[in-house]
């Protein structure tokens, strides 16, 4: 079982690699979980560096969506580790021909904004503050755990006809390495 | 179970068409199965390379067989060939054309007219949506610099005011930092205004900023798409900290126009950013398809192909089969139809084969019956049986023929007739006589034969028949012997015997009165016929009594040959029987003995008393016939052959022997070459050995004497018990 678990991150980084190498890609700079009576919040820095492509694309009108993918997980030996919580934010970014703006939409709590420049609206997009999760009252995770945030670009939100190759390409295929923390009492 | 072909393809491409026609629908930009398209490619490529493994290992299968020239592989091979062919062609220059059409397709949809169409409807749409946000800007310039000159306490209440007196759907007055200080909106389900990004508070800060936002409000609603409204973004005076931000909507149907122009335009865009994206996409959903749909029909071209020739392959496994004569197999019907038909034509084919094959071996068996049944039978016949081809050639002998002619047939077997007499000359006469009366008689004929070997004389009754085949015709003779020598023998015997006792009883009978005549005419005329008289009397009756005693005791020679006593049997020693029969012999005697008796011999069941007679017969006949002294030569040995085990014994003098001429008699009664003897000596000796089951013959190559062979055959199974026991009872004396 542990060769297996070698094996798949293996295979993932191998996966990975191919992101290396352009000047884009995604980080997540810092994270935090704050656990309240009936709520999670979650507060994290992201830098998004778009590729060439992702630019062109966005710029021609295609919608792209984000996906934030926050997790507790419980580290189990011999196994990958147990996730005993995940929720997910899409954020969708558009470009307005007419109105000339990019307009961002979290649609996850559907709230929306608009921005004259996409580096303005990258900024807004990586800085998540307090973003409110409702869990069961009292829940809180087991111990040891930690928590995870990545973050990347959701291809199968793409038009169909660019999903075959969005898989195959690096500039496509963004995805940001997990950021960790052990949660403490 | 087996499913029938038609239907098993049926499914396959049920199952094969079903995520095609998904994926099909996925390309539509409507279709709800647009966000699955990733995945049902997917299934259809693993799809893809299952069909192709399936193909792949088909056409192994057909490599392997092909290689092996296992039956129907030839036919499985052009079959596939033919149909690859003849599928692939076809679907090759409809995919071509068909890859050609969707490329023009799709580039058709772009054109450079279109392009400044859109442009220019773009510009269109940005000049008249310019003129109204330039107006709006110079409205929320002056409702700026009024509430610039409102005390600070009153400005939310004249910013409200001010709001309702524009139009404006939200109005915020807020700091360079983007600090809400006042705010008024229209809706009251409004919690927080419509922040602006802090980027266009630093670029209103000298020109102020005016432009169209998509975003109607922070949060998204039903209706956002149909909603485009006009940000104005103005400091509130000149270096000032505050900022005043407008929202104004549009009417609606300038709204809606615009709405429909910028959506034609982006759709346009992203349309033409994805021409190569749609180009590749469509051609690997097409090329998928055709992958898909030309891997399953191969696959089920084999399915076809594997059971269609697989009656061939049985055929031709049954057809070798029935070549190696197994007529056993019986091949199973797969199929109802032509291949059917001719399988259970092949299979009543063989079926009829094995009953003839099994017809023909029952009546080979019956034949190798009969025959083992004959072979039996005329092996154990006595009499000799012996059949000549149509050409006269030796075919079959018995056992009895080849002991009764002295001759081992498989060396002469289908060699002429001559060959008998080439292997025992003393069968010429015999052959001579078959040929003769074969050429003469086409009938049964029978006649004795005397054949005269090393043995002695033998009399054959030959009896001759025809032998013809199923159809009539003459296919050679049988020939039949019987050794009557034995009968001819016990036929003369009997004679004698009867004869002697006749002898005996009529001659003996008037001797005893004979001879007292005679004494009493010599006692009564003896005194009256003076003394020359009386010598003459004397002379005369002491001859007639003399006379009378030699006839008495020719007589009683003759009654004795003539009633032998009956056999006692009990276990002999033949070594042990010669030495006390000698020992009644001393040197004195006359004869010289000279012993050779193997050690061991088996014990004889025999009456040792006759057979001391025959020692004791022999033993005088050598010295009435001999010079004395007379040397005499006896030897026993154990003899096995074929069919008969005994024991040999020799009994030779050297004494003048037997003339040529008398060898035939010498063993008859009053047959004798001496001037003494009754000559029923060796009448009796032979009588008696023939009473133990043996033989006796003189032995005419010896020249040095007569010489004696008898032959005595060893006692059976009781009596070797017997024997057992009287060797132990000499043992412990």
């Amino acid at each position: 079982m542990q060769h297996l678990k070698i094996g798949t991150w293996c295979l993932l980084c191998l996966w990975s690699l191919t992101t290396i190498g352009g000047d884009y890609g995604f980080q997540v700079r810092y994270a935090s979980l704050v656990f309240q009576q009936d709520a999670v919040a979650l507060t994290s820095g992201i830098d998004y560096r778009f590729s060439n492509t992702l630019v062109e694309a966005l710029d021609n009108g295609v919608p792209l969506t984000l996906t934030v993918t926050t997790r507790i997980r419980q580290p189990r030996r011999g196994l990958w580790d147990e996730t005993v919580w995940r929720r997910d934010l899409d954020f969708q970014i558009q470009y307005y021909p007419l109105s000339q703006v990019y307009r961002v939409v979290d649609e996850t709590n559907r709230f929306q904004r608009s921005f004259p420049r996409l580096e303005s609206a990258l900024v807004a997009l990586g800085e998540l503050n307090e973003i409110a999760f409702s869990i069961e009252e009292g829940w809180t995770p087991p111990r040891p755990s930690y928590g995870e945030v990545e973050v990347w670009l959701n291809i199968e939100r793409l038009p169909w006809a660019l999903r075959p190759i969005a898989y195959f390409s690096p500039e496509w295929r963004l995805h940001s390495n997990p950021y960790r923390w052990w949660i403490s009492q | 179970m087996r499913l029938p072909l038609s239907l098993l393809v049926i499914v396959l491409f049920g199952i094969i068409l079903v995520p095609l026609h998904l994926m099909s629908s996925a390309t539509q930009k409507a279709s709800e199965l647009n966000q699955w398209y990733s995945w049902l490619l997917l299934i259809n490529a693993l799809g893809s390379v299952l069909l192709l493994g399936l193909v792949g290992g088909n056409i192994w299968w057909l490599i392997r067989q092909f290689r092996k020239r296992a039956a129907g592989s030839r036919l499985a091979f052009r079959m596939v060939l033919l149909f690859v062919v003849l599928a692939l062609t076809p679907a090759s220059i409809v995919f071509y054309y068909s890859f050609q059409f969707l490329h023009r397709s799709i580039d058709s949809w772009f054109d450079v007219e279109i392009d400044q169409a859109m442009e220019s409807s773009l510009e269109l749409g940005k000049a008249a949506l310019d003129q109204r946000t330039q107006g709006l800007r110079q409205r929320t310039q002056r409702l700026a610099e009024k509430l610039a000159e409102v005390p600070e306490e009153v400005r939310v209440i004249e910013l409200n005011r001010l709001r309702e007196k524009s139009g404006a759907s939200e109005m915020t007055l807020l700091t360079r930092e983007g600090r809400i200080v006042a705010t008024s909106s229209a809706g009251v389900d409004l919690i927080l205004p419509s922040m602006p990004d802090p980027s266009l508070i630093t670029l209103a800060r000298e020109h102020g900023y005016v432009g169209l936002d998509p975003s109607p409000g922070p949060v998204v609603t039903e209706n956002d798409n149909a909603r485009l409204q006009v940000r104005v973004l103005l400091p509130v005076q000149m270096e000032s900290s505050l900022f005043l931000q407008a929202l104004y909507p549009l009417p609606y149907r300038i709204n809606l126009l615009a709405r429909t122009v910028e959506n034609a335009y982006a759709h346009y865009r992203q349309m033409g950013y994805l021409r190569r994206s749609l180009k590749f996409s469509f051609s690997l959903t097409l090329a998928l398809t055709l992958l898909l749909s030309m891997l399953a029909s191969i696959w089920a071209a084999f399915l076809s192909i594997r059971r269609i020739v697989a009656p061939v392959k049985m055929l031709v496994q049954g057809t070798r089969a029935v070549a190696q004569g197994n007529l056993d197999s019986r091949l199973p019907i797969l199929q109802k139809d032509d291949m059917g038909f001719l399988v259970s034509s092949f299979n009543t084919m063989t079926n009829r084969l094995s009953q003839a094959r099994d017809e023909a071996e029952r009546s080979r068996r019956q034949v190798e019956d009969q025959r083992a049944y004959l072979e039996t039978v005329l092996g154990h016949l006595s009499s000799g049986v012996l059949t000549l081809s149509d050409q006269t050639r030796l075919r079959t002998a018995n056992q009895a023929a080849e002991s009764i002619l002295g001759i081992d047939f498989s060396s002469i077997c289908g060699q002429p007739l001559r060959s008998l007499a080439e292997a025992n000359p003393a069968l010429s006469d015999l052959v001579q006589l078959i040929r003769t009366r074969l050429l003469e008689s086409e009938g049964i004929w029978q006649e004795e034969v005397v054949i005269t070997d090393q043995q002695g004389q033998k009399v054959l009754l030959c009896r001759g028949s025809p032998l013809q085949g199923a159809d009539g015709r003459r296919s050679g003779a049988v020939l039949v012997f019987d050794d009557i020598t034995t009968l001819v023998q016990a036929q003369k015997y009997a004679a004698w015997s009867e004869m002697a006792r006749r002898l005996a009883h009529e001659i003996k009978n008037p001797l005893t009165p004979i001879q007292l005549a005679a004494e009493r005419l010599e006692r009564k005329l003896k005194p009256q016929v003076g003394p020359e008289g009386g010598a003459v009397l004397e002379r005369s009756t002491h001859t007639i009594v003399q006379q009378v005693e030699a006839l008495k005791t020719m007589v009683n020679a003759f009654s004795e040959y003539a009633r032998l006593p009956k056999l006692q049997p009990q276990p002999v020693d033949m070594g042990i029987l010669i030495e006390e029969v000698l020992a009644l012999y001393p040197p004195d005697s006359g004869v010289v003995f000279h012993l050779d008796v193997d050690p061991g011999l088996p014990v004889l069941s025999a009456d040792p008393l006759r057979l001391r007679q025959v020692l004791h017969n022999l033993i005088k006949n050598a010295l009435e016939a001999g010079t004395q002294p007379v040397h005499l030569t006896i030897s026993v040995h154990h003899v096995k052959e074929a069919g008969w085990t005994g024991l040999e014994w020799v009994v030779e003098d050297d004494g003048p022997g037997v003339a040529p001429e008398q060898a035939e008699q010498i063993f008859d009664p009053y047959v004798t070459t001496k001037s003494r003897g009754t000559g029923l000596g060796l009448a009796i000796v032979r009588k008696i050995v023939e009473e133990h089951g043996g033989t006796i013959r003189l032995d005419r190559q010896f020249n040095n004497g007569a010489r004696f062979v008898i032959r005595l055959p060893v006692e059976s199974r009781a009596h070797v018990d017997a024997s057992e026991a009287h060797r132990n009872d000499r043992a412990e004396i």
